[in-house]
């Protein structure tokens, strides 16, 4: 295939490899793999494919966002949104401090109900607090930790949560 | 939550399709193990089946994680090695049994719906 198409192709694998990101790494990497060999199988070969003939297989294949979201279907991966649940973890992790402790404890609550956030960042979230506490047993040195993490993870959920999101569909 | 609209009859149509693609999936593949792409080929020759051919991908990967395929690759003379996907016996299972509950389906909704439709 010529330059054109191979750019236009590229643009293609790359979405869908944007969009498949709520599925389990093997999924998405075995799905790519074989979408990519049947383009392959289609253009690839044929050194005179044009753009036009690129565009025409692609649309065969369906827009990447629809594959996706037929893909999280079948899996049964329901959507990631940045709603009501992941605005208070993330609010309650950097405030609910103040809020005599009680607020980190119902934001800790809310992060692990949502699907928003993996299971290791989750423990991160949650543990780091602790293991601040452990390692600077000197009051100055474990309030400022503590203010780091306040400030840092918070911001640190909330830019996964939002790239995560998926936009909602009609 | 996804907001669900009531489906007209075409949606009705593409939730019908949708379900039952993935046994039309098993069945091909109960005469003989296939490339995925000779896979969406054949399923694409069949009028009204498929919409979005690269669907059906992540189909045959949910269809592995399930146990009801497995792959293998095989060297191909025309290009890179090609996954090719295999019924495997829960596959079988899972088909015969659906195969069985299809016949009743399809008789009943034959029942209602043609005399329905004749009138």
């Amino acid at each position: 295939m010529n330059a054109q198409a191979q750019a236009v192709v590229d643009g293609y694998m790359r979405d869908l490899k944007r969009e498949l990101r709520a599925l389990p790494r093997q999924r998405r990497q075995e799905i790519l793999e074989d979408i990519d060999g049947h383009i392959d199988e289609s253009l690839g070969r044929n050194g005179t494919a044009t753009e036009a003939d690129a565009r025409t297989l692609l649309e065969q294949l369906g827009e990447p966002s629809e594959i996706a979201s037929d893909a999280r279907e079948r899996f049964g991966i329901a959507p990631v949104r940045f709603g009501a649940v992941e605005k208070w973890a993330v609010f309650l992790l950097a405030f609910g401090f103040w809020i005599a402790g009680v607020g980190w404890l119902l934001g800790v609550f809310f992060l692990w109900s949502s699907n928003a956030w993996n299971r290791r960042e989750k423990l991160i979230a949650t543990l780091s607090p602790a293991a601040i506490l452990v390692s600077f047993a000197s009051i100055p040195a474990g309030f400022l930790a503590l203010l780091l993490y306040v400030i840092t993870v918070p911001i640190w959920l909330a830019v996964i949560a939002r790239r995560r999101a998926t936009p909602a569909r009609g | 939550m996804r907001c669900m609209v009531p489906p007209g009859e075409g949606a009705a149509i593409a939730q019908l399709r949708r379900g039952t693609l993935e046994y039309c999936v098993l069945a091909l593949l109960s005469e003989g193990e296939r490339y995925g792409f000779d896979l969406v080929r054949e399923l694409s020759e069949v009028d009204g089946m498929v919409t979005s051919e690269g669907t059906i991908y992540p189909l045959l990967s949910r269809l592995r994680r399930d146990g009801l395929v497995t792959t293998s690759w095989q060297e191909s003379n025309s290009g890179p090695p090609r996954r090719y996907y295999k019924l495997s016996p829960a596959g079988e299972k899972a088909l015969a049994s659906f195969a069985q509950e299809w016949g009743r389906f399809r008789d009943a909704v034959d029942g209602l719906v043609g005399k329905g439709g004749r009138k």
